[in-house]
């Protein structure tokens, strides 16, 4: 059975706007880690303040361990937030800070003392639990507001984009913390952000939002690599996917897919697939990673180009190409390439995606 | 550039140099006057300091067998003062024109020696509270009315910073129609003179069996000050980030509990200066008080009927105008330390 799930939600902020969540539905297992991600404005910070009674919903239910929770106020609900901007409270300690939510709950004194301690040593803070938020680092407070989530030991972690405010070296440090203290913790967590190298390495599952709507529900691998939409197939991934518009054709009794720089016959495996669009327009998506670099022509060249610029990248080199209008990306190992060499171009096998134009859905 | 800072620092010594005479000035020729005895208040010209002895110059007289007292001043001319050889007569008019306490024995006996050494000053201690109870005594509720100032200061603080706070807060997070109109508004009723509503008030107040109460008083007073804690408390308010108090409510509290623990210490320093409107508005108004209350008096309005009734003591009024000022003294001591108080101040 599901740990919380979200049931046609629907949210709207004024009585005849916009739909800003629309019908979601969604269920998270007991001891997962999902990442809402999407760009700015899609409804991630709206879901999960629906899920924390922050915000009312204005249609469908939110059910945690199968009951359903909206007619409760936040504190009642079992959750706790991390919130963008820490939230620390300014006026109390960070000893005073951590126990608030024990003290309203009028837990005994040395048991309280005993949490309030154990939560800061995970989060490393015993030594500041004198001080005020304003004597802290941006780090340091950000650890309060962990400790004061994980004090109460909640159902359900809710964080919104809590990584946001931080510097570069810290976000990534502080990701693998909060990603420990999860683990270690057992804990079910929900955590927003709109950064996808966070998304990728933190979730179990990430759900792709845009405009209210989910995108695709994934592992991190599965929204890379087998992306259900064209949004998804360019949000995620830097450089995103290429995207070719072509046609389908048979050609010789084989199902080909090309316009006039490319050529691309389809794998036997695949033609099942796009039989029903054989003279229609398609879109094509591959990976950079996914393209090969060969100095000469076979029968597998997808198209044949210049390598206009190269961009060392370390490990890799990044092409950049251009295919009759349009710049393509080609991430290659070969790492001795020169600028302005011809290039032949070919697609791993299988790895091509395809989308309907119309809809942008991939076609499966 | 250097010789800009010098014009600089120039022009802030002179400015600074000029409020502190305007503020330091006035205040010692006010203390001087308050701690002035019978005879000094009437001087001219006035010097800005506090005496703290009296000088005079006794000769005997020994045809009418009499002792001649003359004030001796600062710049040490003399003026006639008394010609008696009475104790009683003596000692009283020490007490009287010069705040020395001493009794016609004690008086006497200092001045024995005159009559075998010939003409000699003599300088004697002031009573430095001799004005305050003299003030004490003159008027006759006094105490009465001090203890009537407090009830109506309260009374004001309560009543402007309960509805005020709660108006500022609501014109800060919610939305609702005629917000801006009655902020607005807000202002207009600030800039009404309280002496204008104090009139048609009265009938109300009379109405509901108010009139000459201090809870008629506050009333009057809190009006204009329950528009300003709204001004000051809203701006603050705007300012406390939301997440603040919605941390509180996933953490455990209700919609009450939130406000008191978390919004209410954060606008701290809002609510302690307005409370010291609150307070300096009740305190001094003498005014509104004439109009608004018979036989109950406020300190202020006292005061103000003491310098009234007493046009040739102006001395007893200064002393009761420092009673006045002492309790507005140290609550805005105390209030202040919170207004300057922001959360975050201290820094590592
Ligand atoms: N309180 C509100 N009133 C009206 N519209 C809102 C409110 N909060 C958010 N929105 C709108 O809802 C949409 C989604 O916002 P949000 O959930 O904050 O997006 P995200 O967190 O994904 O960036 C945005 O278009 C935003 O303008
Ligand atoms: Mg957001």
């Amino acid at each position: 059975m599901s740990f919380l799930e979200l049931v046609n939600l629907d949210k709207r902020y004024t009585q005849k706007g916009n739909l800003i969540v629309n019908k979601m539905n969604l269920s998270i297992h007991k001891g997962e880690f999902l990442v809402f991600l999407g760009p700015s404005g899609c409804g991630k910070t709206t879901t999960i303040r629906m899920i924390s009674g922050l915000e009312d919903i204005s249609g469908g239910d939110i059910l945690i361990e199968g009951k359903s929770i909206i007619n409760l106020p936040p504190k009642e609900r079992g959750v706790s937030m991390i919130f963008q901007s820490y939230a620390v409270w300014p006026h109390m300690t960070v000893y005073e800070n951590i126990s608030y939510p024990l003290r309203l709950q009028k837990i005994d004194k040395d048991e309280m003392d005993r949490r309030v301690r154990a939560s800061a040593e995970k989060t490393n803070i015993t030594e500041y639990l004198s001080r005020y938020p304003s004597q802290l680092s941006g780090g340091q407070r950000q650890r309060v507001a962990v400790s004061r989530a994980i004090v109460v030991e909640p159902k359900i972690f809710l964080m919104d984009e809590p990584l946001s405010n931080l510097d570069a070296m810290l976000r990534v440090s502080m990701r693998t913390e909060l990603k420990n203290i999860h683990e270690s913790l057992g804990a079910t967590s929900i955590f927003v952000t709109h950064d996808q190298s966070e998304a990728m390495s933190l979730a179990d599952r990430i759900v792709i939002m845009r405009n209210g709507l989910i995108e695709q529900i994934g592992t991190p691998k599965q929204v890379y690599f087998d992306c259900e939409s064209i949004f998804v197939a360019s949000f995620i991934g830097t450089p995103p996917t290429n995207f070719f518009n072509l046609k389908v054709v048979k050609e010789n009794n084989r199902i080909v897919i090309k316009n006039e720089n490319i050529h691309y016959t389809l794998p036997i495996s695949e033609e099942k697939m796009l039989a029903p669009y054989i003279g229609q327009d398609i879109i094509m998506g591959v990976r950079p990673e996914n393209l090969e670099i060969s100095q000469s022509s076979s029968d597998e060249t997808f198209f044949v180009s210049n390598a206009d610029f190269i961009e060392p990248q370390g490990s890799h080199v990044i092409i950049i190409t251009k295919v009759g209008e349009s710049s393509i990306k080609i991430s290659s190992p070969l790492l001795d390439l020169q600028a302005k060499n011809k290039i032949f171009v070919s697609v791993k096998e299988n790895k091509a995606m395809f989308f309907d134009p119309k809809t942008e859905k991939r076609i499966r | 550039m250097k010789k800009l800072s010098v014009l600089q620092k120039t022009i802030i010594t002179l400015v600074m140099t000029t409020v502190l005479l305007a503020v330091i000035v006035p205040i010692m020729f006010f203390l001087a006057n308050a701690f002035s005895n019978g005879t000094e208040i009437y001087e001219y010209p006035k010097t800005p300091i506090i005496s703290f002895s009296v000088t005079v110059y006794v000769e005997y007289n020994e045809l009418n067998n009499e002792y001649t007292v003359k004030y001796v001043n600062r710049r040490g001319e003399q003026q006639n003062a008394i010609n008696s050889n009475s104790g009683l007569l003596l000692s009283n008019y020490f007490e009287q024109y010069f705040s020395v306490y001493k009794t016609g024995d004690e008086l006497l006996e200092d001045f024995e020696i005159v009559k075998t050494e010939g003409p000699k000053e003599f300088t004697y201690a002031k009573n430095m509270f001799h004005n305050f109870k003299t003030f004490f005594y003159i008027t006759s509720k006094a105490e009465e009315a001090l203890v009537n100032s407090i009830v109506a200061v309260l009374f004001t603080i309560l009543i402007s910073l309960t509805l005020g706070s709660m108006c500022g807060y609501a014109i800060a997070r919610f939305r609702f129609r005629g917000k801006d109109q009655i902020s607005v508004f807000l202002l207009i009723v600030r800039m009404f003179p309280t002496v204008g509503i104090s009139i048609p008030l009265a009938v109300i107040l009379i109405r509901f069996n108010l009139f000459d109460t201090m809870l008629g008083l506050a009333i009057l007073y809190s009006l204009p000050n329950i528009a300003l804690t709204s001004w000051i408390t809203s701006s603050i308010f705007v300012g406390i980030n939301r997440e603040l108090e919605e941390a509180s409510l996933v953490f455990g509290a209700n919609g009450f509990q939130t406000f008191m623990k978390i919004t209410l210490p954060m606008a701290l320093p809002a609510m302690a200066a307005s409370s010291m409107y609150a307070f300096l508005t009740a305190w001094n108004d003498t005014i509104s008080a004439l109009i608004l209350t018979n036989d109950h008096p406020t300190l202020a309005l006292a005061v103000y009927q003491a310098i009234g009734d007493n046009t040739t003591n102006l001395q007893y009024a200064a002393a009761g105008s420092i009673i006045l000022i002492i309790p507005a003294l140290i609550f805005t001591f105390v209030v202040r330390k919170y207004v300057n108080q922001m959360w975050g101040s201290v820094s590592v």
